[in-house]
């Protein structure tokens, strides 16, 4: 019944505040209301985050119903695992609750334990099969450079962790700012070659984040469209119904 | 009041605080804070009269998990000690917010590292023996532990044996390791994929014994972060290639007696090619790891009892599962069932001189 779900959800990782181009607040909520997850990784070495980037990463984290987490760049790479896993029960556990809401009046952390203890083995197994589509917005501007060789080793370690998933995945990327004066690139990668490309590529410039989770955004959506065509059906996890004959 | 999804950075229960069960009609009084788990918060506490340990969580559904595979385990294990006693899920309130909880046995001991620094390192081989033996329990049950490390291990000081502590990582073979710990993942070293199963837990076990040998340094750890797997890869085999002469050692504690320094360099080397073949994924289950591992048991017990002779100390008893264990090179005190022994010889001895003598008579 999970078959076919596919998760997606955007992963923002910024050290600094936005500056140029739309409110990311903003973008992180039409991504919302189209059913994908937003959730920020700030770093907190040697950058500009400050008070005004914490505020910023926080309010699209919540515009975006996912995570927030201000960590050193030495944690990046358990932070990385630990958002994206927790993001995906997070989007899982809204459609639960949701459903519950409708079927018993209830949400799950207000049921009794043992009951609870049965609807967190069905998120479980569905984080662990269902298939998830990550787009990772990563900040390109020069206060980056130095920590360019530690996204690189975080995003080589996402990427082992998501492979030894039951379900499939597959990572974009997308850099801000451009090279050549653009807001955002989406880089179309085999997900195993995405580390070392982005290990390759060089910081520059200001920070449009808003317009590169706008990208990311249509990047994801245009490959929801994709997939659907294929399989000619229109499951995806805002779906009602998919929950009935599991939890009573 | 609803359930809180996250846990606040500042909660910190004092010592005295009463927590309210919401479900199970217990309340819990926090003696002490232990430690952060995977999970949540750990704390020692009173629950009516009896010590327990509490973990306060910052995500329901976590501890729920949690909960489920512990009391799955215990119903299939029993009472076996391989997981913590299991006393039950609830909802703790505290300044008008619940909170998630789990109450268990409250396991005493101490870090492996505390352990050998008490016994010394030759203990290293008997130490991972019994702790394959644990993991072999949960292999058996279709569980592997993954996150493995020497802050989810206790030892009893008496007895020497490991109890695991932290069950947050639990994970059914076959499916992607949720909680890790870079040191202990051998994905992380370019050894191998994050899938749970046997061996990913053998390699944690594995690596413990090189960390109670001659631990990683932190900083080559930071360093590391930012390398390419294959690099952590070609480190580790210097590390564990050496010839010994660079390790840095764990410091030998003053309690760790010559003799024991002089048998550990004997066998070091030897251990160190099983980890090594432990690292190297080479084992195909703990049952393997821990048939190289014994043979390494056999031959110390033959170093020690020759080293005994010439220093004269007490026998030890150390090898072997499951045999008691006694602080060495001292002599056990003379207690009250001695003197007793005592008194009762000499009380019949001489109550057969009087009956020969007066026979004589």
């Amino acid at each position: 019944m999970w078959d076919g779900v596919t998760l997606q959800q955007l992963l923002l990782i910024t050290d600094g505040c936005s500056n140029a181009g739309t409110d990311p607040v903003y973008a992180a909520q039409a991504g919302r209301a189209r059913g994908i997850a937003t959730s920020v990784i700030g770093i907190l070495d040697d950058g500009a985050l400050g008070e005004q980037g914490r505020r910023e990463a926080e309010n699209i984290a919540e515009a975006g119903g996912g995570m927030c987490r201000i960590v050193r760049i030495a944690d990046l790479s358990r932070t990385m695992q630990m958002v994206t896993q927790q993001t995906m029960q997070l989007t899982l556990q809204q459609v639960v609750n949701k459903e519950l809401r409708h079927l018993v009046g209830q949400e799950a952390n207000a049921l009794p334990p043992d009951t609870r203890t049965k609807v967190a083995r069905f998120v479980d197994t569905v984080t662990e099969e269902a298939d998830v589509q990550i787009g990772l917005v990563v900040d390109m501007s020069a206060s980056m450079t130095t920590k360019m060789t530690a996204v690189r080793e975080a995003i080589r370690d996402l990427e082992l962790g998501l492979a030894a998933r039951t379900g499939s995945h597959q990572l974009f990327v997308i850099t801000y700012p451009g090279l050549h004066g653009e807001d955002a690139v989406v880089h179309s990668l085999e997900s195993s070659r995405v580390a070392d490309a982005i290990g390759a590529m060089r910081a520059a410039g200001n920070t449009p984040t808003g317009p590169a989770l706008d990208a990311a955004i249509r990047a994801l959506l245009a490959s929801r469209d994709q997939r659907l065509a294929m399989r000619g059906d229109g499951v995806d996890a805002g779906s009602e119904g998919l929950l009935k004959n599991h939890v009573g | 009041m609803s359930v809180s999804r996250r846990l606040p950075a500042l909660l910190e229960l004092r010592p005295g605080t009463v927590l309210p069960g919401k479900w199970c009609g217990h309340t819990y009084r926090i003696v002490r804070f232990v430690g952060r788990g995977a999970n949540g918060a750990v704390y020692q506490a009173l629950r009516d009269r009896s010590v327990v340990a509490i973990k306060i969580g910052d995500n329901a559904a976590a501890v729920a998990l949690e909960y489920g595979r512990m009391r799955e385990l215990t119903t299939s294990l029993g009472a076996s000690g391989i997981i913590p006693e299991l006393y039950e899920q609830d909802d703790v309130e505290h300044g008008g917010e619940l909170y998630p909880a789990l109450v268990m046995e409250f396991v005493r001991g101490v870090s492996p590292e505390a352990f050998i620094d008490l016994r010394g390192r030759a203990w290293i081989p008997l130490c991972l023996t019994k702790l394959l033996r644990l993991l072999e329990a949960l292999h058996a049950k279709g569980y592997a532990f993954c996150d493995l490390k020497s802050a989810n291990l206790l030892f009893d000081p008496d007895t020497g044996e490991p109890r695991l502590i932290d069950f947050g990582g639990l994970t059914p073979i076959g499916q992607a390791v949720r909680e890790f710990t870079e040191l202990y993942d051998r994905a992380w070293w370019g050894r191998g994929t994050r899938k749970a199963d046997c061996r990913y837990d053998l390699f944690a076990c594995a690596m413990l014994g090189l960390q109670l040998m001659a631990p990683i340094d932190q900083a080559d750890m930071e360093r590391l972060r930012t390398r390419r797997p294959v690099e952590r890869d070609a480190f580790l085999n210097r590390c564990i290639l050496s010839d010994g002469s660079s390790w840095r050692l764990r410091a030998a504690n003053n309690r760790e007696g010559n003799a024991t320094a002089a048998i550990f360099r004997d066998g070091q080397r030897q251990l160190q090619a099983v980890l090594s073949k432990a690292l190297k994924d080479q084992y195909r289950d703990p049952a393997e790891f821990r048939m190289a591992l014994a043979v390494l048991l056999v031959h110390d017990r033959e170093e020690t009892r020759g080293t005994m002779k010439h220093t004269g100390e007490t026998a030890k008893t150390a090898v072997g599962d499951g045999v008691g264990l006694r602080p060495r090179g001292r002599r056990r005190a003379w207690d009250a069932t001695d003197w007793g022994l005592l008194v009762a010889v000499t009380i019949f001895a001489a109550t057969m001189g009087a009956l020969l003598w007066l026979g004589s008579l």
